[in-house]
């Protein structure tokens, strides 16, 4: 079928938006970008990855307890007067906006790097990060319809949804005519005695073809997307492990370790509302987020230590239940880089609200120095 | 394995080789761009060739090993010119970075496993390792594969319990 062969590019259809909420001119990934970039020890992102990521386990013998450490993140918020103006650029010229968000010029990039080291707090190096535009993909407020999709399987949800919306309008549309119109031309003024036996041949080999017609119609595309979301068709790149507590997400990546004890693992808790900076997204933001590698294949893994979890991203068109004692498997293949935001979806207790995933698609270089980073 | 382990050194010392030549060579940036085209091209063709490989078997083949997936050369374009400005403001991060050598390898996908349900999956794994040592030895290198792919497979605690049970003979798998 053509679903999963005509993606389309939404980074462009994003900017060109007119009339945008605050949250989707958020600077949060580019700031989470450079500091990657940056890598080593002597890093700002450095120092807190140090003592926010912490592993199962410290040494061979030892058996320690789970750390879970909740430090923030600064991000970078949008003033009133730098979104108001990068609306009005986003307007003429997405194209330029487009590509000046992915390359940086060398004395920008250096002077993020000085100012990282030098002085951590945010009001100071806000004046000199790049004003671009990253791809942030949470709902706007009230948004109705779906996220912009990031996986070639989002996009042929969203694809196969229109295709069944349409039939679903005309269908709805006849109905109600037929309806409507038994009611008007059978009301009891019409008709004082109603008719015991009413039969017409023809009609009944009418409804009863079309909608099986209509059904097939449905059922082609709905099944060759169903079975192209199937998992064995191509071997995964990176493994990640998501484990479900009450109530936070703990996430193993475990392909870059020799023993079973030194497994890159960490917790992810989301950030309370009252710590949130300028231009985080309340409910939504973590303390650790899921970095992968875009344009990969990824196999997730999703399993439960008590109670049932759901781990969903809707810009992805993931969804999958963790079950404690069972590994369910999904595989997804990000096309772009960006931030993508998901919540728990299985009704958990009291904190179900309040347990999101976040899932930061970097380049394969980043990605790289960012376990180099954890792992050492 | 032995094959495509070499090819991937290779290509990994091809890329270090051109990160050297970046950083040496800054004046001129034609050059770099040049020569790192037909690299790629030649990293281009075991890729292609692992994808005609991984089609052909119909039975569960245990010896697969994933590779990156090839993006466009279009994307490519893009990439190389974000990643060389990376390069070129971050000499001492090359040569940290350098030191550890990270693959993008996991545990590939088992058909004897097809389904969303990978519990028994993970199972198999930390039984095939065992059985292994328990064959050959420990510490045999044969056996390093079969445990990297139950630990890609299977959650920490999950070891540790498995681990557990084994010191303590109460395992009740076929070991």
């Amino acid at each position: 079928m053509g679903l999963l062969s005509c993606f389309r590019s939404t980074v462009l259809r994003k900017c060109s938006k007119g009339s945008s909420g605050m949250s989707r001119f958020l600077y949060t990934n580019n700031f989470q970008r450079n500091l990657i970039s940056s890598g080593g020890n002597e890093s700002y992102y450095g120092y807190f990855n140090r003592r926010s990521y912490t592993s199962l386990y410290m040494g061979t013998g030892t058996v320690g307890g789970i750390t879970s450490a909740r430090i923030r993140v600064p991000n970078v918020g949008c003033e009133g007067f730098m979104c108001s103006s990068h609306l009005s650029i986003t307007q003429r010229n997405s194209r330029l906006i487009h590509s000046t968000s992915k390359i940086v010029p060398n004395s920008e990039i250096q002077n993020i790097t000085t100012e990282m080291v030098k002085t951590p707090e945010v009001s100071r190096w806000m004046d000199q990060v790049i004003p671009t535009i990253a791809p942030c993909d949470a709902a706007e407020p009230w948004q109705l319809g779906f996220q912009d999709a990031a996986t070639p399987i989002m996009q042929g949800i969203i694809d196969l949804h229109h295709d069944i919306f349409f039939f679903v309008i005309q269908i709805g549309v006849f109905v109600s005519w037929v309806l409507l119109r038994a009611l008007w031309h059978f009301r009891s003024k019409m008709n004082p005695i109603p008719q015991r036996i009413v039969h017409g041949t023809t009609i009944e080999i009418l409804w009863t073809i079309f909608p099986s017609v209509i059904l097939m119609f449905i059922a082609i595309p709905s099944f060759a997307l169903l079975y192209s979301m199937d998992d064995i068709v191509v071997d995964p790149a990176i493994t990640i492990k998501a484990i479900g507590h009450q109530w936070y997400w703990t996430y193993e990546y475990s392909d870059y370790n020799n023993s079973d004890e030194q497994s890159l693992a960490f917790d992810s808790y989301m950030i309370p509302e009252d710590d949130l900076e300028l231009g985080q997204l309340r409910l939504l933001e973590v303390d650790n987020r899921v970095v992968v590698p875009a344009k990969t294949h990824l196999r997730v893994i999703i399993t439960s230590a008590d109670v049932l979890h759901s781990w969903a991203v809707p810009s992805l068109g993931v969804k999958c239940d963790a079950v404690p004692g069972r590994l369910n498997q999904i595989s997804t293949f990000i096309q772009r880089e960006g931030v993508y935001y998901g919540q728990c979806s299985e009704i958990c207790g009291t904190n179900h609200a309040f347990m999101p995933i976040v899932i930061e698609a970097v380049s394969t270089k980043d990605y790289g120095s960012w376990v180099s980073s954890q792992v050492n | 394995m032995a094959e495509t382990a070499v090819d991937k050194s290779q290509s990994l010392a091809e890329e270090y080789y051109v990160k050297d030549k970046q950083t040496a060579v800054v004046e001129k940036p034609v050059e770099v761009k040049e020569v790192e085209n037909p690299e790629e091209a030649a990293s281009e063709e075991p890729v292609a060739e692992k994808t005609v490989e991984e089609t052909t078997p119909v039975a569960p083949a245990v010896a697969q090993e994933s590779s990156e997936v090839t993006p466009p050369p279009a994307e490519e374009s893009t990439e190389e010119q974000s990643s060389g400005n990376v390069e070129e403001n971050s000499g001492n991060e090359d040569a940290a970075e350098e030191t550890p050598e990270i693959k993008l390898e996991t545990a590939p996908a088992d058909f004897r496993f097809p389904t969303t349900n990978q519990t028994r999956h993970c199972f198999t794994r930390y039984v095939e390792y065992h059985r292994c040592v328990a064959a050959k030895g420990e510490g045999a290198p044969e056996c390093d594969k079969f445990a990297k792919y139950y630990r890609s497979l299977c959650p920490g605690e999950w070891i540790d319990r498995w681990n557990e049970q084994r010191e303590n003979g109460t395992f009740p798998g076929p070991l």
